[in-house]
């Protein structure tokens, strides 16, 4: 039930842009609670990586007096890796294209981590 | 520790309560040896310089814990509270930063000279060959579970550490390293 809610608003996001390719909710121990991911990823490898650079991203923020973190940001030469704190137990990551707009791809994301946070 | 991962440990490497009756019946014995047993504990520590600098200054109260420790071990009880207090032993180490490498290499020298010195009080008839065999299997059972119990609490404490440093939880941590 919740699993389904989860992967809807997953659904939802991924639909908002054309721009956004994958998306997944992961807990801050690193497992994977609903996701929306091409075959060819492991699940277990992005939940894992995506909380631990997001611990370590608010670890970091705090060290060097950046304030509480909003979001890590990754940039490849194939796209973006966005991870963003969906209440206090859970991680979104999203996959972006390369030449995605990351302003509005920003607002679609902080809008399905809060709609996020209500459910777990 | 989990206490059934300690009762698995025993019961693969054997250490039964025979064991401990069989360390108990020679503790006099065993007790009479530790001074000795500790003085060159110590002795092989000092004689080399990265073991020695943890050590300078410090010598006598490490010796008086070092005898203290050795008698519990000798004297029992074999129990959850002494098997509790080798993981606090580890943890100590950890946080005065002694290398995990020097536990074991220390632990390990410990093992023959307890086994030496029990072969020397055979020899000279203060135990039979059947106390010896029994009493020198059993501490090196025992040696073994604490040198266990001390490396979890290093490779527990270790993960702590990370986990403060890194804000990861322990169990992401976990779960990066079965990622391998
Ligand atoms: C067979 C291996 C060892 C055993 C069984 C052992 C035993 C102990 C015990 C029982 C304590 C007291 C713990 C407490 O306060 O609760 C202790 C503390 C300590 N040990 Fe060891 N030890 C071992 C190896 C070593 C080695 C190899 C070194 C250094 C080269 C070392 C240095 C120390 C130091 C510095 C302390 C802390 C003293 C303090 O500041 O309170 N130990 N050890």
């Amino acid at each position: 039930m919740r699993a389904d809610m989860l992967t809807s608003i997953l659904s939802e996001l991924n639909g908002s842009s054309a721009d956004i390719e994958a998306s997944a909710i992961v807990s801050t121990d690193g497992l994977m609670m609903a996701a929306l991911l091409p075959s060819s990823m492991d699940e277990d490898r992005v939940g894992a990586m995506s909380a631990a650079l997001l611990s370590l991203g608010d670890r970091t923020a705090k060290e060097l007096a950046r304030g509480g973190l909003e979001q890590v940001l990754i940039k490849g030469d194939k796209g973006y890796i966005l991870m963003t704190h969906a209440g206090e137990d859970a991680v979104l990551t999203v996959l972006a294209k390369p030449q995605a707009k990351l302003g509005l791809i920003f607002l679609d994301v902080k809008r399905a981590a809060e709609s996020i946070s209500k459910v777990i | 520790m989990n206490p059934s991962n300690i009762s698995l440990f025993q019961h693969v490497n054997g250490f039964s309560p025979a064991d401990s009756a069989a360390v108990l019946a020679v503790s006099s014995i065993l007790v009479s040896m530790a001074p000795q047993l500790t003085d060159k504990f110590y002795d092989q520590l000092l004689s080399h310089p990265e073991t020695r600098q943890h050590i300078d200054g410090r010598l006598d109260m490490l010796k008086g814990t070092h005898i203290q420790w050795m008698s519990q071990l000798f004297t029992g009880p074999h129990d959850e509270a002494f098997f509790a207090r080798q993981e606090v032993i580890g943890v100590v180490h950890v946080k005065v930063k002694i290398p995990p490498l020097f536990v074991s290499s220390s632990m390990s020298f410990l093992r023959h000279e307890v086994v030496s010195m029990l072969h020397t009080k055979t020899e000279i008839g203060e135990l039979s060959h059947e106390q010896f065999e029994a009493a020198s299997a059993a501490i090196l059972r025992l040696l073994d579970i604490c040198q266990m119990l001390i490396d979890t609490a290093y490779e527990t404490e270790r993960l702590r550490l990370l986990s403060e440093a890194t804000g990861m939880k322990v169990a992401l941590i976990e779960n990066l390293i079965a990622l391998s």
